[in-house]
């Protein structure tokens, strides 16, 4: 097992716990004693903002949160027209968006790892945290999402780590999509058709039910999906020297999708049943790994799904607790065709299973407005297959020489985190934040994760307020970066270690005439032991067998700055974007870009029952890729902007319908993302074109 | 594909109303607030600020009323309303004049109705007039039907509706700029039309 960093560990450990002491016994002290504050020193349009419950897990306005913190709502997410989780991330502050040739990703603060799939930001339906343990592939920020995004409510992003609360995977930072399912939102049913390089696409069908009896409450909803997908070309096919490659580059019906979504909730009183599921297949229209091109048998398949019983209730004085059991059940499964044997493998297959149940206890103390105690632990226990295999050949383990694959790779293990945080008023400007993980896994070891912030408002709360916080956050790696192996392209490496980041930021926010704030975020992020695939010769005498081996290679310092906006006028304008700058202390690193920016602009003033929406997404130069690994991947995409528009009608005289005409990428730009090596000779993958989506939405009580 | 054709079908079968509401805690901490942009308030209370909280007894939806009251009483316990003290009281619907009694007998300056009485708005707004309590309600049709104040949840944001005429009636003075950030209703029509 690692063991990461003790020394240092212990030591924050009782830096932390002396701080929580020290709280806890103000707090006694202040019992019976508290001053009361006017009300009137709130800023009424601070107290419009609904709350934000990510950053503690208890509910809090974002501008006393001890994080950067951004929220979006459902009716922003249906303004803009956003149909995937990357297309409302992108419009974050601080985020951008890439992809492969497998799964749309995000990266934060100029951060967008290769083959990140999703394992470094962690993302929570309800605070169900979806991510698994193996990652052999996973998105959420597609259409493999277990909940349709017609019926989030919220969206809450957390920039930076949280690990002292979340434990592992809140390394770069946490979505948490919050359904409409505690709201009681409308029913409705919605359907949408798309459209682009001048053929149709069929698009998607879904509905929603909410419905209340007494105390039951019941939500339902459903959407699937179909696309019949873009065509590419990609010119730097036309030097493949291993496949025959079609004329010009062109790849076409290669992308091709379909997803089902279903998610239900029950709830009776203090006590809620949810059950999601999602299952999506896509083709690669790259054929990675030297599979054939042009195969629409090269396919991707996904399937997500949990089922959780939880319990929250509210006890005497100013306690709560909320208790959790769920099972999950994540599926990657693939296959790239090759040639039939003996030429080559015929249909390879990847597989990847995480199944494992987890239970939480939370425990949640308010004493007064002042004082705020959580403790809570989370115990979950992974079983974890992984396969590699071709039709009709034998494994590795079969036949050492001529095998493909190395059959079943199990592994089951437990973790354990428990976490504990304190905030405590200090006066009337002042608060502070102290909190503490300590987090055990059976295979990567134990760490220690503490926080540390603090919240001044130095004008009247709510207007002005600055924040400093020093945060830590981990990535244990996964199963798949550990243990897979597949014989031909891929070798195992248990002894890797946690990746670990430390990040110290400033946050200055200033509420402009009440509907505008501006937020100022200067951060230094330090990480270490960051894990990425390297290229290894395994064998000395064979210099010509390369394979991929995950592995830490060492350190990264980033440090920039963030200037946000986000601005309501009522109904007549609704704007939020920023622009990030930020530099990295290792020169040439790929998928980096030194800026990104985004503005989201939506207005009703026009005419009341339309809303036209505009957004736009810009990032700098970034290098490309595994630069040197082979021939072509080196280089650079030059910079990239996109844009996106919608107009939204509530059509007058019928109550609960609208109708939307929306445009991705309006503008056409190639816009590309960097491709692993496993897509060579293809070194960059564009932006979907220009595509136009109209969609009718009805909804009703 | 079935659980999509059982949604849609029991999309289109059903019938049951639901409604949406703000978050206690939020509807709590607006209510204060709002009570200090009434330059009538301390006119309108005694040494401290008393908000009823009426609720209709047995209702499933009263319990939208209990988390209210409690949300208010822990926010009494951090803020006072332009300098003084609140207190909130829970009062029991037992139709309008019985209602009135209490405002009078607690020196009532604020009344929060719930979603289970949102079929009494116009007896209580009668009776709110009558003591001079100011009114706020969750859901919007009841502040169309009558009552002052609306804490509403737009999709996800707070949302403040006044009904200014019933504001008005019910002796509150409520200051432009809150004026200029809320949502207003039921305008007094300019003299001489």
């Amino acid at each position: 097992m690692a063991q990461p960093d003790k020394g240092r560990g212990h030591r924050t450990a009782v830096l932390a716990a002396a701080v929580a002491l020290l709280l806890a016994g103000q707090r006694a002290a202040a019992v019976g004693a508290e001053k009361l504050v006017d009300i009137s020193t709130l800023d009424l349009q601070a107290l419009l903002d609904l709350p934000v419950k990510s950053v503690t897990l208890h509910e809090e306005r974002s501008s006393e949160a001890a994080a950067s913190v951004f929220a979006l709502s459902g009716e922003d997410i249906r303004r803009q027209g956003f149909r995937t989780l990357q297309e409302v991330l992108r419009s974050v502050p601080g985020l951008f968006a890439y992809r492969d040739d497998l799964y749309p990703l995000v990266g934060v603060r100029g951060l967008g790892l290769p083959v990140d799939y999703t394992t470094r930001i962690l993302v929570l339906v309800d605070g169900h945290p979806l991510n698994n343990a193996l990652a052999l592939g996973q998105s959420f920020f597609g259409r493999d999402l277990p909940v349709p995004l017609a019926s989030v409510q919220r969206i809450e992003v957390i920039k930076g780590p949280a690990g002292s609360i979340y434990g592992p995977t809140a390394f770069l930072g946490v979505v948490n999509v919050i359904t409409s399912a505690g709201a009681e939102a409308d029913s409705s049913v919605w359907s949408e058709v798309a459209g682009a390089q001048g053929r149709a696409l069929p698009g998607a069908l879904g509905a929603q039910l909410t419905r209340s009896a007494g105390d039951l409450r019941f939500f339902v909803a459903g959407e699937g999906f179909r696309t019949s997908g873009n065509t590419y070309t990609f010119p730097e096919l036309q030097g493949a020297s291993d496949r025959p490659a079609p004329a010009g580059g062109r790849v076409a019906g290669m992308a091709s999708s379909d997803a089902l979504t279903g998610y239900g909730r029950i709830s009776w009183r203090d006590l809620t049943a949810v059950g999601a599921c999602n299952q999506m297949t896509r083709g690669t229209p790259t054929a990675p790994f030297s599979s054939n091109l042009l195969d629409p048998g090269n396919r991707i398949e996904n399937r997500t799904c949990y089922a959780q019983v939880g319990l929250e209730h509210a006890l005497a004085n100013g306690f709560t607790i909320s208790t959790r059991a769920a099972y999950d059940d994540s599926l990657y499964r693939d296959t790239f065709r090759y040639d039939p044997p003996p030429a080559s493998y015929g249909n390879y297959h990847d597989l990847g299973r995480d199944q494992w149940f987890s239970g939480d206890v939370h425990l949640t103390w308010e004493p007064s407005a002042r004082t705020l105690l959580v403790g809570g632990a989370t115990a979950a226990r992974h079983h974890t297959l992984q396969r590699s295999d071709a039709d009709g050949l034998p494994t590795v383990r079969d036949d050492p020489v001529n095998g493909v694959g190395v059959g079943d790779i199990a592994r089951s293990w437990n973790q354990l985190n428990t976490y504990a945080l304190a905030e405590q008023a200090i006066g009337e400007r002042l608060r502070v934040h102290a909190g503490l993980t300590f987090f055990v896994d059976e295979l990567f070891g134990n760490r220690l994760t503490p926080k540390a912030a603090l919240v001044w408002t130095p004008t009247r709360a709510g207007v002005d307020v600055i924040k400093a916080i020093y945060s830590e956050g981990f990535r244990a790696p996964t199963a798949s970066e550990a243990f897979f192996e597949d014989g031909t392209d891929f070798l195992p490496n248990p002894g890797l270690k946690p990746e670990t980041v430390r990040s110290l930021e400033l946050v200055a926010e200033h509420r402009l005439g009440g509907a505008t704030m501006l937020t100022l975020s200067l951060f230094q992020n330090d990480y270490r032991q960051l894990i990425r695939y390297v290229t290894v010769a395994p064998d000395p005498q064979d210099p010509s067998d390369l394979r991929e081996r995950a592995e830490n290679v060492g350190a990264l310092r980033l440090r920039g700055g963030e200037l946000a906006v986000n601005a309501s006028w009522g109904d007549d304008l609704r704007a939020w974007g920023g622009v990030s700058a930020q530099q990295s202390d290792q020169a040439g690193l790929a998928n980096f870009p030194a800026v990104t920016g985004n503005l989201a602009v939506s207005t009703r003033a026009l005419w009341r029952p339309l809303t036209l929406s505009l957004r736009g997404a810009f990032g700098a130069t970034r290098t490309k890729f595994v630069a040197g690994e082979a021939p072509g991947f080196g280089g650079e995409i030059g910079p990239f902007f996109v844009m996106g528009a919608t107009a939204l009608l509530d059509v007058p005289g019928v109550r609960g319908l609208s109708l939307e005409l929306s445009v991705a990428n309006l503008l056409g730009a190639y816009a590309p993302s960097p491709l692993t090596i496993d897509s060579a000779p293809i070194t960059e993958l564009a932006e979907p074109p220009r595509t136009f989506r109209l969609a009718a939405r009805w909804s009703f009580r | 594909m079935r659980l999509l054709a059982t949604v849609l079908l029991g999309a289109a079968l059903s019938s049951i109303p639901s409604r949406e509401v703000l978050p206690a805690r939020n509807q709590a901490l607006l209510l204060l607030r709002v009570l200090s942009y009434d330059r009538n308030l301390k006119a309108r209370s005694g040494a401290e600020v008393t908000v009823v909280v009426a609720y209709r007894e047995g209702a499933p939806r009263s319990e939208q009323e209990r988390e209210m009251a409690a949300a208010l009483e822990e926010a009494a316990r951090s803020f006072t309303v332009s300098g003084l003290k609140a207190r909130v009281v829970t009062v029991p619907w037992r139709g309008a004049a019985a209602l009135g009694a209490e405002l009078k007998a607690t020196g009532a300056a604020a009344l929060y109705v719930g979603e289970s009485l949102s079929g009494e708005t116009a007896g209580i707004s009668a009776a709110a007039r009558d003591r001079s309590a100011l009114t706020f309600a969750p859901l919007r049709e009841m502040v169309e039907g009558g009552l002052a104040l609306g804490l509403l949840n737009a999709n996800d944001r707070a949302r403040l509706l006044v009904n200014l005429a019933a504001s008005r009636e019910e002796g509150a003075d409520l200051d432009s700029v809150f004026l200029g950030i809320a949502e207003v209703i039921g305008r007094p029509a300019p003299a001489g039309r």
